[in-house]
């Protein structure tokens, strides 16, 4: 064997290639993006699917740290508002086994929500602004239909799927994702809905309120007074997630049939807080 | 916040990476070229023109990091599969670096060539946990020294 003379010069880019691997790191992370897109949408969708199979049991097994949680300042009002709300429980056919919850609250904000275990928040608010028990029961009609749709644990559903594919890919703890939703479930937190849980829940309603007054007279009156309150910057949960006022008013006065039917008053526990139009101040509301 | 950091530092990780590769690569070429004659042979015997020649090992030692942006590159590639070319061109500047470093040593030496060459590649992973950190390189082999030459350059 004899030596070579010279080393070899081999050609580059034949051992390594001479790319930056940028291109070939936007590939493969718009792949991954997409197969995470594709995953979250199929889980979420499962989520919501599965949620409503959930027994009710268990889901007020989860709230139940809600209950000790809100002492009402009105006992008076708020056990005017439980008896409003299982009148209206009954109107709208509420299943066996699950019964709603009402809590007042003393936010000055108007403002109410169905969290999980059928409880429904009411903010003393809410009830100084609406003139009549019709409004007033279309809101809670509103919130026990999201109960008997079991819209807050598909909404608890949605965003346990979330966090934890989110947490998958960020490579943190699994462990902390579901314990951060589990531990949010427990307190009255505000689930977001979707547009069409909102608008199934103001169908509901309405066909509720029919089957409890005989007609959905003075239903808009709340929908009316956040579209005159649109512009002002209070955080109004309601507003954010739900269909257009105008939109909803829409849907009310196609199912208004009799017009000038006679509203109830509020009761008079009710109308201690600021209700009934009488004592409301009138700048209040702007 | 998180999110901005690791854009942050895939940012840093590939314009650092990038510049370095690049002057690196120019580097190895240029003193490839001015290394040619030294020849390197893999063969486990001196070839008979060397027979009359002294030997004396000769190494060459490397240790290149690895970025942030090729590491990343790296584990989204790991979830497919594939040519990983982001570890490629790491693992051939650092054999390439540790060949030309031992010739750098066999001149030296006065060598003529060196015969017997062999790599050892380790993984100093230091606090990367289960990721690479960085690479070792190292390349060894017998100089070839002229009788009458040896020493002459030390």
């Amino acid at each position: 064997m004899k030596a070579p003379r010279r080393n070899p010069q081999p050609p580059e880019g034949v051992n390594s290639p001479e790319t930056s691997g940028l291109g070939e790191f936007l590939t493969l992370a718009a792949g991954l993006a997409v197969a995470a897109v594709v995953v979250t949408a199929v889980l979420v969708v499962a989520a919501q699917r599965l949620a409503p199979l959930v027994p009710f049991e268990w889901e007020r097994a989860v709230a139940r740290g809600v209950e000790p949680g809100v002492v009402s300042q009105y006992p008076q009002a708020r056990d005017a508002l439980q008896a409003l709300a299982d009148e209206l429980a009954v109107a709208a056919d509420l299943p066996e086994g699950m019964s709603v919850r009402v809590h007042l609250t003393d936010q000055a904000v108007p403002n109410a929500f169905a969290t999980l275990g059928g409880h429904v928040i009411v903010t003393r608010g809410l009830v100084a602004t609406l003139s009549s028990e019709n409004a007033l029961a279309m809101v809670l009609a509103h919130e026990i239909a999201h109960v008997k749709h079991r819209d807050p644990v598909r909404a608890l559903g949605r965003s346990a799927v979330i966090s934890l594919v989110w947490a998958a890919i960020s490579g943190a703890t699994g462990q902390s994702g579901v314990q951060e939703v589990l531990g949010s479930a427990g307190l009255m937190t505000v689930l977001s809905f979707n547009r069409d849980m909102e608008r199934a829940a103001d169908r509901a309603a309405l066909d509720a309120l029919r089957a409890h007054y005989g007609h959905v007279a003075g239903a808009g009156e709340f929908f009316r007074h956040m579209q005159q309150r649109r512009g002002d910057a209070g955080p109004v949960d309601l507003l954010r997630t739900h269909p257009r006022s105008a939109e909803r008013l829409a849907a009310i006065a196609r199912r208004t049939r009799a017009a000038g039917a006679s509203l109830e008053p509020l009761p008079p526990p009710l109308q201690a807080l600021g209700g009934g139009g009488s004592s409301r101040p009138s700048g209040a509301v702007k | 916040m998180e999110l901005i950091l690791i854009l942050v530092l895939l940012v840093v990780g590939f314009v650092f990476g990038r510049l370095a590769e690049k002057r690196h690569y120019r580097r190895i070429r240029r003193r490839e070229l001015a290394y040619r004659g030294l020849v390197v042979v893999p063969a486990r015997s001196p070839p008979r023109e060397y027979l009359h020649h002294d030997s004396e090992l000769v190494r060459g030692n490397v240790v290149v990091s690895v970025d942030y942006f090729k590491s990343t590159l790296a584990m989204l590639r790991n979830l497919v599969g594939g040519r990983v070319s982001a570890y490629e061109s790491l693992l051939d500047r650092g054999r390439r670096e540790a060949v030309l470093r031992m010739q750098e040593q066999a001149r030296q030496f006065g060598a003529d060539a060196v015969f017997n060459m062999r790599f050892e590649t380790s993984r100093v992973s230091g606090n990367a946990g289960s990721g690479l950190g960085s690479i070792e390189v190292l390349a060894y082999g017998t100089a070839l020294i002229p009788k009458d030459r040896e020493g002459a350059a030390s």
